[in-house]
């Protein structure tokens, strides 16, 4: 019997096969047999975690929460120097220039990259926006994000501040940033669930100890990352509740 | 000296070589307030010193023309408080972000909340979190506060926060239990940029809630 690993939809999509070869890797060092699946969607994916198939997971914060008290996760690691920020963009040609002169109604562009979309929404309250008076425009990646306020069929964009970032050169010009997030405690972990928790301490060792290993260093140069550092409960706790208090 | 403060159970080990006769050993304290053990010591020390009795403020802090009145805040405490009438705008894209114990005691506090108040961590940590309180918020709205959380309930307000140069910014605020194993352990307050809106419609009411 092989364990189901996952990773949130909201990957890099030039990461996906780093992804299998992390899954390799670590099948490699710990000797458990690991299944990698990967859903097109959220909405998919947390199915597939109702109904218990998951033990391992790359989670997005947005979902930490019921991860850990609804289906008993726990935090094995997160990746050193990443965290979820969040850019509110529009077009260059549009005349705002702060949040605060957006009016009610505009059309907002998003993916439905949860904890993104949250980000964002707070960072439109200065301007009297909430999800009850703007138009939502939701899209399946950030690059179409970006083509609709290119051809004005949005107002506003909700972009993750590293696909923003990857965005071409050409496309950037075409767009001004009104606000960059600056949180920095909100990231995304590698999760480990039930079925798997006896494993945890082993794990985590394979994996803080990565970087130190020149195979390890380049499966984690192919999912873009430096290091793996370790999350400890009280830690992942603390971005539940921060969170919690975001989602009103 | 008894050192019962610093000899509980979870601060057992390493932090018992600590003898507070030695003459560095409040340094040593403060220059680690980034390290949660050291948090929960500082926080102990300071209780057990009635240190979170927060101090009056000082008009050499104060930038500007200011104004002086004594708060009654929670708990019996009195703070002699020196406010002017200099906004400091709220940044973009942050969000400031403290932790207390269950008496609102601070024990956590990341780099806005530094830069915001204007006062420095080691100030911050082990002090009551009503080091913010500005005179023109009403006392009914932190008594909604506590009543709220402590029915382990989140709570969102909008609040006028003190800096200790006198100064002042607006906060969307909001609180929520920090529950582990079943038993509130602190609380949690992020606050987020509020829009002008609703702080203008702030500004009209907290007069009338006196």
């Amino acid at each position: 019997m092989s364990f189901l690993f996952t990773v949130s939809p909201d990957f890099t999509p030039d990461h996906l096969s780093g992804w299998y070869i992390f899954n390799t890797w670590l099948q490699k060092q710990t000797g458990v047999p690991i299944h990698l699946e990967m859903y097109n969607d959220f909405n998919t994916q947390r199915e597939a975690i109702a109904q218990n198939k998951i033990s391992l997971i790359y989670a997005n914060p947005y979902d930490a929460a019921m991860l850990v008290r609804e289906k008993g996760f726990l935090p094995l690691v997160k990746p050193v120097g990443e965290s979820d920020e969040a850019i509110i963009a529009v077009g260059a040609g549009n005349p705002v220039d702060d949040v605060a002169e957006l009016t009610p109604g505009v059309k907002v562009a998003f993916t439905d990259d949860p904890d993104v979309k949250m980000m964002g929404m707070i960072m439109l309250e200065p301007g009297d926006l909430n999800a009850q008076n703007v138009q939502s425009l939701s899209c399946d990646t950030y690059v179409q994000v970006a083509k609709h306020l290119l051809r004005g069929d949005a107002d506003v964009g909700i972009f993750l501040a590293e696909a923003f970032d990857d965005l071409s050169e050409m496309v950037k010009k075409q767009l001004t940033i009104l606000v960059r997030s600056q949180i920095s405690v909100i990231h995304h972990s590698l999760m480990i669930g039930p079925g798997l928790l006896d494993q945890r301490e082993k794990f985590q060792q394979y994996l803080i100890g990565m970087a130190g290993d020149e195979k390890g260093l380049g499966v984690l140069e192919s999912l873009g990352f430096k290091a793996w550092e370790k999350v400890d409960d009280e830690e992942m706790e603390f971005m539940i509740d921060l969170m919690d208090t975001l989602s009103v | 000296m008894s050192s019962q403060p610093f000899s509980t159970e979870r601060n057992s080990g390493g932090l018992k070589k600590f003898d507070p006769r030695r003459p560095n050993f409040y340094r040593l304290l403060y220059l680690d307030v980034k390290n949660p053990m050291m948090h929960r010591v500082i926080v102990k020390r300071k209780t057990w010193l009635g240190d979170n009795m927060i101090n009056d403020m000082k008009p050499e802090d104060v930038v500007g023309e200011f104004r002086e009145v004594t708060l009654n805040l929670f708990g019996g405490m009195q703070r002699k408080v020196l406010y002017t009438e200099i906004e400091t705008p709220y940044p973009d894209g942050k969000l400031i972000v403290s932790t207390t114990d269950p008496s609102g005691v601070i024990t956590h506090v990341n780099q806005s909340f530094v830069e915001m108040s204007g006062y420095t961590e080691a100030e911050l940590i082990g002090a009551s979190h009503s080091i913010l309180r500005h005179p023109d918020m009403p006392p009914a709205a932190f008594k909604d506060l506590w009543d709220t959380v402590k029915r382990g309930e989140k709570w969102q307000g909008f609040v006028k926060n003190l800096r200790k140069d006198g100064g002042y910014y607006w906060v969307k605020a909001t609180v929520i239990p920090n529950i582990r194993k079943g038993v509130v352990v602190g609380y949690t307050s992020v606050r987020r940029k509020p829009s002008r809106t609703k702080v203008e419609e702030c500004r009209r009411l907290y007069p009338s809630l006196f």
